[in-house]
């Protein structure tokens, strides 16, 4: 019998794009067709919850939002820290590893900002629910970011921090304190300490001694994470609004999946500027102001429908483009969201 | 008050906002709208994202600057006779370490940079285009006691100038950009306190962008089902846009300079012209 193993989808974009809402819109309407789902959100807007129904917060677990039949949707907000903090745990040899670990100055500063952490740690809870057997999708939200890269090489962000020189010239191979003792003592570390003093040197050195023996580890967990990312069940979607910056981003990104020979399953394109259809010049001559406003509105879409367009030469053929229109309120109820998953189709599928 | 008030506050201007709130058009359109005034400008651009071509065709008054993390450190080092170890803390990488340990290392050799730039009284106005996304509070808390704990080295020295430069009203405030929206308005409400209140910077105008206009239909007849339905639709828009706004007013009851929902390829001459016609409320 093989392992369970949970179909991922993570969507990507830039900032403000409503790949949050995506994500979870998805996630619905997987769920409305009768399949296990979690969508894990890394900075839900209140909105967001209110639209899911969930009362209060999200925790760093998953939690059931609602039974529709068999399906079910469940949602989790990523906390970068406490995951770190959990994985430092289950990869220590010892209790006491880890809490030396968790002591140090240093950890608790890449826990909270190293730069990638929050998608290191966004892999790290993707990879953990693809084993769970609760799920039959999983949804995943990456942290907005200018490169989409990040999040597919966060996984070895660690191991690249723990691979440093440095590290490697403190305690290897001559492991213990008097290698550390004499490191210290060469002009670059005094110039180091003129700059910002002894303790954050100490900081480093304790930290890297309180990580030894474990560099294997993390990077055999670092290859199995980006062999599911990787994986060609794995499926991948852009998310982008028509403005003209947001498409050069969602195009930028396109891009580097291709160039890393991911395959993009969709491109998501939220708040198009509805058709409201034509008018007659006579209506025009009747109702100035209100065709000022139709004339507005339509040219807006027709240039939003030509940034769309070249964004579509990009991405190919085969590969669907959704567009979402913006509504005329907020989404604010799983009815709003369910709107919005119908123009979705196709795009959670399960694959074969 | 006007944006001739807003350029008179303070030297040093650091436009703040999330990602997708059009941070680098305003921040470009201040720049403009300065530098029409007769101001000369210098625009620093943080992310290393390219530099709005309306500020590199200009007419003499504008200077633009890339400034990154890595330059800045560069250019400390050797202020502080350091300038022969620049390379070698490259070529080891040790730096990476060290910034780590000491996170906001990177952010404060940047504002000491901005500093130097506002010290140095070569221009009129800095327009700073803040870091991206979510960044620019961590990025001005950085000074108010380097997080992990440099208590003692020339940074800490640099940390202590940084703040003093940050807190002083007459060479430094924070602009801050935002759309008049729900989630975005509550943002900007958390941010905004915590500008003020923890790091004692000077806030000046919130600058809500994308505004639609009035539509001005009210009263006029239409038979077209097309147009009532657009108009309708805008509408309902532009009251959700008016609802946020007032959110802001009452949370923040702070100067606001609205920008109008601008969609063509000259959007930063339009919003400088805006800027330049707006009396903020």
């Amino acid at each position: 019998m093989t392992a369970h193993s949970t179909q991922l989808l993570v969507c990507m974009g830039s900032g403000g794009v409503g790949k949050t809402t995506t994500a979870a819109a998805l996630a619905l309407r997987a769920a409305q067709e009768g399949r296990k789902v979690c969508v894990v959100t890394i900075d839900p807007a209140k909105r967001l919850a209110d639209a899911l129904g969930v009362r209060g917060e999200l925790s760093n677990e998953p939690s059931l939002v609602s039974n529709f039949g068999d399906g079910q949707l469940w949602a989790m907000m990523l906390d970068a820290r406490q995951t770190f903090v959990d994985l430092i745990a289950s990869t220590s040899t010892s209790a006491e590893q880890a809490e030396r670990i968790h002591n140090n100055a240093l950890f608790s500063s890449i826990a909270r900002q190293l730069g990638g952490t929050q998608e290191y740690m966004a892999a790290e809870k993707l990879f953990q629910l693809h084993r769970d057997d609760r799920f039959d999708l999983v949804i995943v939200d990456t942290p907005p970011s200018r490169e989409a890269l990040n999040f597919l090489g966060a996984p070895n962000t660690l191991v690249r921090f723990l691979d440093h020189r440095v590290y490697r010239t403190f305690l290897a191979p001559a492991r213990g304190g008097l290698k550390i003792v004499s490191a210290a003592l060469t002009p670059i570390f005094k110039a180091v300490t003129r700059l910002v003093g002894a303790d954050v040197i100490t900081d480093v050195i304790g930290f890297f001694a309180a990580f030894e023996g474990l560099d294997q580890g993390f990077r055999d967990r670092a290859e199995s994470i980006n062999a599911v990312l990787r994986d060609r069940s794995t499926t991948y979607v852009v998310v982008t609004s028509p403005e003209a910056e947001p498409i050069r981003e969602a195009t930028f990104i396109i891009g580097e999946l291709k160039r890393q020979n991911i395959s993009l399953s969709a491109v998501i394109c939220n708040a198009m500027t509805p058709d409201f259809g034509v008018a007659t010049t006579n209506d025009h001559i009747a109702s100035p102001r209100h065709a000022a406003v139709h004339q507005q509105l339509s040219e807006r879409r027709l240039r939003e429908v030509t940034r769309l367009d070249s964004l579509r030469e990009t991405v190919g053929g085969d590969v669907k483009v959704a567009t979402v229109d913006l509504m005329a309120h907020d989404v604010t109820s799983l009815d709003g969201l369910t709107t919005i998953a119908s123009a979705l189709e196709g795009i959670a599928e399960r694959r074969a | 008050m006007t944006v001739d008030d807003v350029f008179a506050s303070s030297r040093t201007i650091i436009v703040a906002g999330k990602g997708g709130v059009g941070k680098t058009t305003v921040s470009a359109a201040l720049a403009c709208a300065a530098a029409r005034r007769g101001l000369r400008v210098l625009f620093v651009e943080l992310d290393g994202k390219p530099i709005p071509t309306e500020l590199t065709s200009g007419d003499g008054h504008i200077t633009t600057m890339s400034l990154t993390a890595g330059d800045a450190l560069v250019d400390y080092l050797e202020h502080h006779g350091l300038g022969r170890l620049a390379k070698r803390f490259a070529s080891t990488g040790i730096l990476d370490v060290i910034a780590a340990a000491a996170p906001g290392l990177d952010d404060l050799l940047v504002l000491g940079r901005i500093k130097a730039l506002d010290r140095a009284s070569d221009h009129d106005l800095i327009v700073v285009d803040g870091p991206a996304a979510g960044h620019a509070l961590t990025f001005l808390r950085v000074a108010h006691g380097i997080r992990g704990g440099i208590r003692s080295g020339l940074i800490a020295t640099q940390a202590a100038e940084v703040g003093e430069f940050l807190a002083d009203h007459a060479r430094c405030s924070v602009v801050m950009v935002t759309l008049p929206a729900t989630t975005p308005v509550t943002e900007t409400v958390d941010t905004a306190l915590a500008i003020e209140d923890e790091i004692g910077i000077a806030l000046g105008p919130i600058v809500v962008n994308r505004v639609l206009p009035d539509d001005d239909t009210t009263g006029e007849t239409c038979t077209s089902e097309a147009m009532r339905r657009s108009v309708e639709f805008y509408r309902s828009r532009r009251q959700l846009q008016l609802e946020s706004i007032e959110t802001l007013q009452t949370l923040l009851p702070l100067s606001r300079i609205t920008l109008p929902d601008v969609d063509s390829p000259n959007v930063v001459e339009s919003l400088t012209t805006a800027l330049l016609e707006n009396e903020t409320r």
